[in-house]
C-alpha cells in the first residue's frame, strides 16, 4: 500500500503523543510471577517423589486387594485361599484286577466259594481244579 | 519518541523472541521494555482506562508470557499478539470506553487558554474522547504507537481498507474538533 504522507495536523497530533509509563510495580509483579524464579524443584525432594509414587502404587494394590470384597463374603480372599487346588494324592500302582485272566479273585467269587464247593467260574483256576480233582479222586 | 514499530520493522523482533526461546528472563525483559509503554499509551488513550486498570490489564497481557514462556516462543509477531490480548481485555473490562477522567496535572490547565490546551495536548485528548472507539485506535496507533495500517488491520481484525477509511474519518473529524493553524 502507498505511504501515505502526514500533513502538518498529523505531525501536530503526533508530537503530542503522551510519554507516560507504566509504573515499575507491574515489572516487579510479573518477575515475582514469573516461571524461571519459582524454585526449581531439587534433589532432595527425589526421595519425597519416590515415596509418594511408592505409597499411591501400595493404596492401588490394595485397593486391587480388597476389590473382591465387594462380592459376598463366602467368596472372599480366605474362601479363594481354600479353593487352591491341593497336591493330587499320590496313586500308587493300581492293583491289576485282569490281566489277560477272568476276575476270579473278585469278593463275589470268594463269597460264593465259600458258600459253595462247588461254585466256579473259571476252569483255568489252578485252585478250582484241584478241589475237583480232590473230590473225584474221593469218590474213586 | 519510541515508537513501537521500530523494532517490528528490523531484525530487533526476531532477536528479542530468539532471545526469548533461549533465556526466558532476558527476553521478556527485552519485550517489556519495548512494548509496555505503548501498550500502556494505547489503552490509556484508546479505552478512557485510569492508570491502575491500564496496569492491571497490561500484568494479565503480559503474565502469560512469564508463568508459561514455553507457550510464546513461537509467536513470531509478538506486537500483534500482545496489542490484540490488550485490545481484547480492555473491551472486556467494565471501565472501557467511558469518558476519561482528567489527570490532575491537566485539569489544572484545563481553563487556560486554547493555543496552551493545543500545545499541551489537552484539546487533542478531548477531540480523540469524542471519536468512535475504532477511529479513536487507528489515530492512536497510527501516529502514537507508529504502526501500519496492515499491523492496525491485524490488531482490530479488519480488512485494510476499513483500516484506512477509519484512519482519514478520524482525522477529518479531529481536524474539526481541534482549532489549529493550517
Amino acid at each position: 500500500m502507498a505511504k501515505i504522507d502526514k500533513d502538518q495536523f498529523e505531525e501536530l497530533i503526533e508530537r503530542n503523543a503522551p510519554t507516560e509509563e507504566p509504573s515499575a510495580a507491574v515489572f516487579v509483579k510479573m518477575q515475582k510471577e514469573a516461571a524461571w524464579n519459582q524454585p526449581q524443584p531439587t534433589a532432595h525432594r527425589s526421595p519425597a517423589a519416590g515415596i509418594i509414587i511408592l505409597l499411591t502404587a501400595g493404596l492401588v494394590l490394595l485397593a486391587i486387594w480388597f476389590l473382591p470384597g465387594q462380592m459376598p463374603e463366602s467368596h472372599g480372599p480366605t474362601s479363594l485361599r481354600h479353593e487352591t487346588p491341593e497336591p493330587a494324592p499320590e496313586i500308587g500302582p493300581t492293583d491289576v484286577i485282569a490281566a489277560g485272566e477272568l476276575p476270579i479273585d473278585t469278593g463275589f467269587y470268594r463269597f460264593m466259594k465259600y458258600k459253595s464247593d462247588d461254585f466256579n467260574l473259571s476252569f483255568h483256576d489252578e485252585t478250582a481244579e484241584m478241589s475237583l480233582l480232590a473230590g473225584e479222586i474221593d469218590r474213586i | 519518541m519510541l515508537l513501537i514499530c521500530e523494532p517490528m520493522k528490523n531484525n530487533e523482533t526476531k532477536n528479542m523472541m530468539q532471545e526469548f526461546a533461549q533465556n526466558p528472563a532476558r527476553g521478556f525483559e527485552m519485550l517489556y521494555k519495548a512494548y509496555s509503554g505503548p501498550l500502556f499509551r494505547y489503552l490509556r488513550s484508546s479505552f478512557n482506562l485510569s492508570r491502575e486498570e491500564a496496569e492491571d490489564i497490561l500484568q494479565n497481557v503480559f503474565l502469560p508470557w512469564v508463568t508459561t514462556p514455553e507457550k510464546f516462543t513461537k509467536v513470531e509477531h509478538p506486537a500483534s499478539y500482545l496489542f490484540t490480548s490488550a485490545r481484547n481485555a480492555a473491551l472486556k473490562s467494565r471501565g472501557a470506553n467511558r469518558e476519561q477522567p482528567l489527570d490532575e496535572d491537566r485539569a489544572e490547565i484545563a481553563g487556560e487558554s486554547l493555543a496552551t490546551r493545543v500545545e499541551t495536548g489537552l484539546a487533542i485528548d478531548e477531540a480523540l474522547a469524542k471519536l468512535p472507539l475504532e477511529q479513536k485506535e487507528a489515530v492512536v496507533l497510527k501516529l502514537w504507537i507508529g504502526m501500519t495500517f496492515e499491523e492496525i488491520a491485524e490488531v482490530q481484525q479488519c480488512t485494510l481498507q476499513t483500516v484506512a477509511s477509519r484512519y482519514r474519518y478520524a482525522i477529518a473529524r479531529l481536524k474539526e474538533l481541534i482549532p489549529w493553524q493550517r
